[in-house]
């Protein structure tokens, strides 16, 4: 058994302990209620139960279990969640042939284990039934023990989908009167499934240790594959493994700053692993023996030296996914030819493509290039200095100016910036009012008429058509601007701005606004 | 008046019997010629034959427009297609996860995203090895062929929670594909409901593609496409939990969603709204709808400004600047560019002349039949018209010879010749303006990529769009916008090399042009442009100085024809006679029509509702004339912040006894102060005394007093329909803030 352990610690990378602790929750009748909790590696940590279940179930276990394992997220309903369970705890394949019908036992119609609670542990019983008797059928000494475990995957989904479902699960023990251990295998701590701790039943608690850096670079270095032929010209020859090793050591030494998780660096690992070793395949090409030899520890050095700078570039794209790794790999490969025995000190930069995220704003009509704006005053200016900042003097000269650049003291807190509180949300009145105000200083358009007075008009009009209108409801669908109310509220809208002061900037200077001056509180 | 006998309560419906300033308010719009004007001189067939141009017209357009479209989005196309395709291909096996696939396809133009999903869906669903099969045999398994890809389609309002987003999913492919003809529905239906899979539930989709792979034996599965339409309209949490569930069994499905997104690809929505253990999962492919930068522009070239099509009505000056303007301004869609064009051709057939447009005929079989038609009598406006314009036209250049300008000369059979001549003359000037903008084009483009800067300044499209007006107005207009003589100059300082690789583009482009051109000009120009491109060569042997010498001369001639050539071809537009039947006129008035501005109509009207009115009353009778809700409008404008309706009612009642003591001749006009006091002091009081219906017994009852409460009824239903009628527009807002106050809502409108 022991020899069992330490291979099944090691084909996972987890600790022996947990795969003993794991072993014993299987095979013993108690407890009957589990809860592990892996932050780090749950997918891990499945795979393990599963090769253990597995094991137990197989003829060297000896044991008579049958085992499911449920997603709390694809089973969003009570009916799914008591199909799946049932179905996958006796191997039940729903097909075309069967007309897609569920598990059956042959004496009880199924139809009713799947409409409510008791149902459920009705046909969990009679699965606990039929397991006794295939094992006695099966094997002529009686089995040791028969047993259902039930594993739940990502439980805390249960809590938003099916609350009242957490308490039943977790007593299946007593409820379906069946030798049935319930785990659950969650990524957060047990208190956050269960806001009345009074009336569930403790856990057996497993708590998963987050991997060491041995093992996780294990785990990633496991997935080099060895089906490619020695002689191939390809990033995947076996003969690279060891390059590949301490390259895993490298991405693991800039990146776990940022992330430990296995499935990120991984995913950090294969974007960049066939642009490292390009200038390595580029020396193999020009060689002339056949045999291909790994690079020596100056050529390795030399190597990671040269694409560590790269590393961060990766973790910063990569990591919030603002790329694929397919395109981050495209657009960072090293310059074709380019070879390790004559390679440069340091990689070109990769030019930014069209396809990396930036803030920059589309190309957007002009009156939406005006609304934006507009959302962006009214957001950010204190509403009672409108009419200073946009009014008029009588003589239709020239707008009030409030004096200085910098906003009045007050006694008492300092006021923190606007632009860092973020925006405020404004009525629809104000908006039209500060676009009209945009409109009649700033466009060409609205002042074709010769008089003040017609351009007003010209102005007035301009802000109560249709399109204006659609124009809004249009930007609020591309995100760039927000409404607060509820969209069924057509009375007293109210909205917020949805663009960043650098797009704000940058859309003033497109229309040749000067939005410093327009800004009550500009930084 | 149903005044009369309205006794209890106040709060009444009145019907208005007046005369109603809706109805007559869109047909007073100043350039729309009303249909009644039309009717005039219009043919008794024409509105039928006008209708029939105008399909054939605009099928032909919509035809173009949207074969141009495709052609637009086809890189888009071919990149999802080939990214769904390739889905599941080529991972990398170093991942710890497999990721679902995901194109995102984002453009501002919402129906533009819409188009593009739909074309790649009909790319899919087209076999490779056969290629047009229909869809439905596509979709056949029977087919030797498998389809490439299974398609589902789930909307936005399918996804409001995740159970209907489910069965959206896998409905999408179940019901849609038939496995061996037998009907999906009816085989789940011989269990009973509870004893089955739910239609929710992913395992039926897993159960039945292994059953769909089976039937296919052995050929390469089909990937499953999952179209969502308008993304961003869908619940992210719902989203979020398909996506989970969806990559929990893939590879097993080959699943690749294709996400219709109305937002930019710059900022990113999804980035935006979800989070990244989401995004995670995803292996994102984010393709951008509109491909090139002005998609306007390079429409217009195609369909307006190829010499090869010839667009069956020609887009006038006025109509090409409002369409740019609309395009920059208000919508960035091509679609509903498009669907301004269809209104500018709708608004084109409505003159009676484009009878002619596309059919010499007017519909008729043969000459003789049209000219029959012509000679009716009914048909003598029309004739009339046409004849005033043909003989007599606005424009001092005449095409028709001399001889020809008495009237009538042949009868309608000559009148229907000349139409046909014109419209052959126009149709060749349009396809030589057409070739000369081409040769702008190039030009200038060639003047670009070597680096010289034309004069235009702005930026590159503006000038551009700019041009393709300018040069239907023609002469000076087309020298100045185009700046043709800076760039005739620009040609003049040319390097040999360069200008020998102008030429060589020259070349290229009049011998390119289709038949029809060459035979018209081209023939003629193309041996000009290889004697010069012949002397070029032959100079380089002789000395050095010669040799400069030679190709200066030859950059100035070559300059100066370009001027020559320019200034022959850009003609304006209407100095063909009748242009009016093969180039739109201004469409300014369409504009108004897709994008009103009710409001300041809805104001305008009420300060001015002369304007709208038919019976336009003399300055005079101005005052008498306003209806109640102007009268009430005005006095609303005059107060300030809230408005007290009891004062309001005593502004009005006034108003009206001025105007009926003004108007009766019967009643003194001194009388007025008086009574419109008593009136204002007794109005509850007697409101109650007709509440109680004691009215008809009234001892104190006389004519005159009859006379009044009647008069004082009436002021009260007509304050409280007008009051209603703006409260019904909006005007007003109530608060229980202050009692018999209402808010307003419109503060000091600027002059109308």
């Amino acid at each position: 058994m022991n020899d069992y352990t330490t291979q099944v610690a090691d084909d996972f990378c987890c600790d022996e302990e947990l795969v003993q602790q794991v072993i014993s929750l299987t095979t013993s009748p108690t407890p009957s209620f589990a809860y592990v909790y892996d932050a780090q590696t749950p997918e891990n940590t499945r795979n393990m139960l599963q090769c253990v279940l597995a094991r137990s179930t197989s003829a060297c276990g000896g044991m008579n279990i049958a085992y499911a394992f449920i997603n709390c997220v694809a089973c969003f309903s009570q009916r799914l969640l008591f199909d799946t369970t049932l179905n996958t705890l006796m191997k039940h394949r729903s097909t075309w042939n069967n007309g897609f019908g569920l598990w059956e036992d042959g004496a009880l119609e199924a139809g009713n284990w799947n409409d409510s609670l008791d149902g459920f542990f009705r046909g969990l019983n009679s699965c606990y039934a039929m397991l006794l008797k295939g094992g006695a059928a099966d094997d002529r000494r009686p089995p040791v023990s028969t047993k259902i475990v039930l594993v739940f995957e990502r439980p805390e989904k249960l809590k938003e989908t099916l609350p009242g479902i957490v308490m039943p699960l977790a007593r299946l023990h007593e409820m379906a009167k069946a030798n049935i251990t319930t785990i659950f295998l969650g990524e957060t701590e047990w208190e956050n499934i269960t806001p009345h701790a009074g009336t569930l039943p403790d856990p057996h608690r497993i708590t998963v240790q987050t991997l060491s850096k041995e093992a996780l670079m294990r785990m990633i270095t496991k997935k080099f594959p060895d089906t490619y032929p020695e002689t191939s010209l390809s990033p995947y020859n076996p003969t690279l493994k060891t390059l590949f090793a301490h390259f895993v050591e490298t991405v693991y030494n800039v990146c776990s700053p940022f992330t430990v998780e296995p499935k990120e660096l991984a995913y950090l690992v294969a974007a960049r692993w066939p642009g490292f070793v390009s200038p390595l395949l580029e020396d193999w090409k020009h060689q002339n023996s056949e045999e291909l030899q790994g690079p020596s520890e100056e050529s390795r050095i030399r190597l990671i030296k040269l694409f560590m700078p790269s590393l961060s570039n990766a973790v910063e794209s990569l990591y919030p996914r603002l790329l694929s790794a397919k395109e981050w790999s495209n657009t960072n490969t090293p310059p074709n030819g380019m070879r390790l025995s004559r390679a440069a000190a340091k990689l070109p930069q990769a030019s930014t493509t069209s396809s990396v995220i930036t803030d920059e704003l589309p190309e957007l009509p002009k009156i939406s290039n005006f609304i934006l704006l507009a959302s962006f005053l009214a957001s950010h200016n204190p509403a009672k200095t409108d009419a200073r900042m946009f009014g008029r003097n009588m003589d239709d000269k020239k707008r009030k100016r409030k004096k200085g650049g910098s906003p009045r003291k007050q006694g008492g807190s300092a006021k923190v910036s606007q632009l860092l509180q973020g925006p405020m949300t404004f009525p629809y009145d104000r908006l039209i009012a500060i676009l009209g105000a945009l409109l009649l200083e700033y466009d060409d358009g609205a002042r074709q008429s010769l008089s003040f007075s017609g351009s007003i008009l010209n102005v007035e009009s301009e802000v109560f058509r249709i399109q204006t209108n659609a124009l809004i409801q249009d930007l609020m669908s591309k995100h760039l601007l927000h409404r607060t109310t509820a969209p069924e509220r057509f009375d007293s809208m109210q909205f917020k701005c949805g663009i960043t002061q650098e797009q704000g900037l940058a859309l003033a200077r497109r229309l040749g606004i000067p939005l410093a001056e327009l800004m009550w509180d500009p930084m | 008046m149903a005044t009369k006998d309205v006794s209890v309560e106040p709060f009444v419906y009145i019907p208005y019997e007046g005369p109603d300033d809706e109805e007559t308010a869109d047909a007073s719009e100043p350039s729309m010629p009303t249909p009644s004007d039309l009717e005039d001189v219009d043919l008794p067939c024409g509105p039928g034959v006008r209708l029939d141009a105008f399909e054939r017209v605009w099928e032909e357009y919509n035809e173009k427009l949207k074969e141009v479209v495709k052609e637009m989005h086809a890189p888009g196309v071919a990149q999802a297609v080939e990214e769904v395709l390739d889905a599941y291909t080529n991972v990398s096996p170093l991942l710890l996860h497999t990721e679902l696939p995901v194109i995102a396809i984002s453009g501002p133009d919402r129906r533009g995203t819409a188009t593009i999903c739909s074309e790649i869906r009909t790319s899919l669903c087209s076999t490779t090895a056969e290629g047009d099969i229909d869809e439905e045999d596509a979709m056949h398994v029977d087919n030797s062929n498998t389809p490439r890809a299974l398609i589902s389609s789930v909307g936005a309002s399918d996804c409001v929670n995740l159970a209907s987003a489910m069965k959206a999913l896998i409905a999408g492919f179940t019901s849609n594909y038939p496995i061996r003809d037998e009907d999906f529905a009816q085989l789940r239906r011989k269990g009973t409901a509870g004893s089955s899979l739910v239609t929710y539930d992913i395992n039926l989709l897993d159960a039945w593609f292994a059953e769909y792979k089976e039937a296919a034996e052995g050929q390469t599965p089909p990937k499953l496409v999952v179209f969502i339409n308008e993304f961003e309209d869908a619940e992210p949490s719902v989203i979020q939990d398909l996506f989970y569930i969806c990559s929990l069994h893939i590879p097993r499905l080959p699943l690749v969603f294709v996400l219709a997104l109305s937002s930019p690809k710059q900022p990113s929505y999804l980035h935006a709204v979800y989070p990244r253990t989401t995004l995670a999962l995803l292996q994102l492919k984010r393709i951008a709808s509109s491909v090139g930068s002005d998609p306007l522009q390079a429409l217009l070239l195609k369909v307006f400004y190829d010499p090869s099509y010839e667009p069956p009505v020609h887009l006038g000056p006025a109509t090409v600047d409002f369409l740019v303007e609309q395009y920059t301004k208000n919508s960035g869609s091509i679609e509903a560019i498009a669907g301004l064009l269809k209104l500018v051709l709708l608004q084109h057939f409505m003159n009676p002349l484009t009878a002619f447009t596309v059919d010499d005929f007017l519909g008729e079989e043969s000459m003789e039949d049209a000219s029959q038609l012509l000679s009716e009598d009914t048909s003598r406006p029309f004739l009339r018209l046409l004849v005033g314009r043909l003989y007599h036209p606005q424009k001092s250049t005449l095409l028709l010879p001399k001889k020809k300008r008495a009237w009538p000369i042949g009868g309608p059979q000559d009148v229907i010749e000349t139409v046909r001549g014109l419209r052959r003359d126009v149709l060749k000037e349009a396809r030589l303006r057409r070739l000369a903008f081409r040769v702008f084009l190039l030009v200038r483009d060639f003047m670009l990529r070597k680096g010289f800067k034309t004069a235009s300044d702005g930026k590159e499209g503006i000038g551009f769009l700019g041009m393709m007006s300018a040069c239907l107005r023609g002469g000076s207009a087309a020298a100045k916008e185009g700046n043709l003589s800076y760039l005739a100059k620009m040609t003049r300082k040319l390097s040999k090399d360069h200008l020998k690789e102008l030429l060589q583009d020259l070349y290229q482009l009049f011998f390119n042009q289709p038949r029809v051109i060459r035979e018209d000009k081209a023939d003629a120009i193309t041996p000009v442009i290889a004697k010069w491109m012949a002397r070029l060569d032959s100079s380089g042997t002789s000395s050095d100085i010669a040799e400069d010498l030679d190709h200066t001369t030859i950059g100035r001639e070559v300059g100066d024809w370009l001027l020559e050539f320019f200034d022959e071809l850009f003609q304006a537009y209407t100095e063909t006679n009748l242009w009016d039947i093969w180039y739109t006129g201004n469409p300014v008035a369409i504009s108004e029509l897709t994008n009103p501005a009710p409001r300041v109509n809805v104001i305008g009207a009420l300060l001015n509702p002369g304007r709208y009115l038919e019976h336009t009353s003399s300055e005079d009778h101005e005052k008498q004339s306003l209806p109640d809700t102007s009268l009430l409008f005005q006095r609303y404008l005059e107060s300030g912040r809230m408005l007290n309706v009891h004062d309001w009612y005593e502004s009005f009642a006034g108003a009206l006894e001025a105007d009926r003591s003004a108007r009766g001749s019967d009643k003194p006009s001194k009388e007025t102060p008086s009574r419109r006091g008593r009136a204002l002091e007794t109005t509850p009081r007697r409101r109650k005394g007709r509440g109680r219906g004691a009215s008809p017994d009234d001892p104190e009852g006389s004519d005159e007093e009859m006379d009044d409460d009647a008069w004082k009824m009436e002021m009260h239903v007509r304050f409280l329909r007008g009051v209603q009628e703006l409260d019904f527009m909006g005007f007003l807002k109530h608060t229980k803030r202050k009692a018999e106050h209402v808010l307003k809502t419109v503060y000091e409108p600027p002059e109308y």
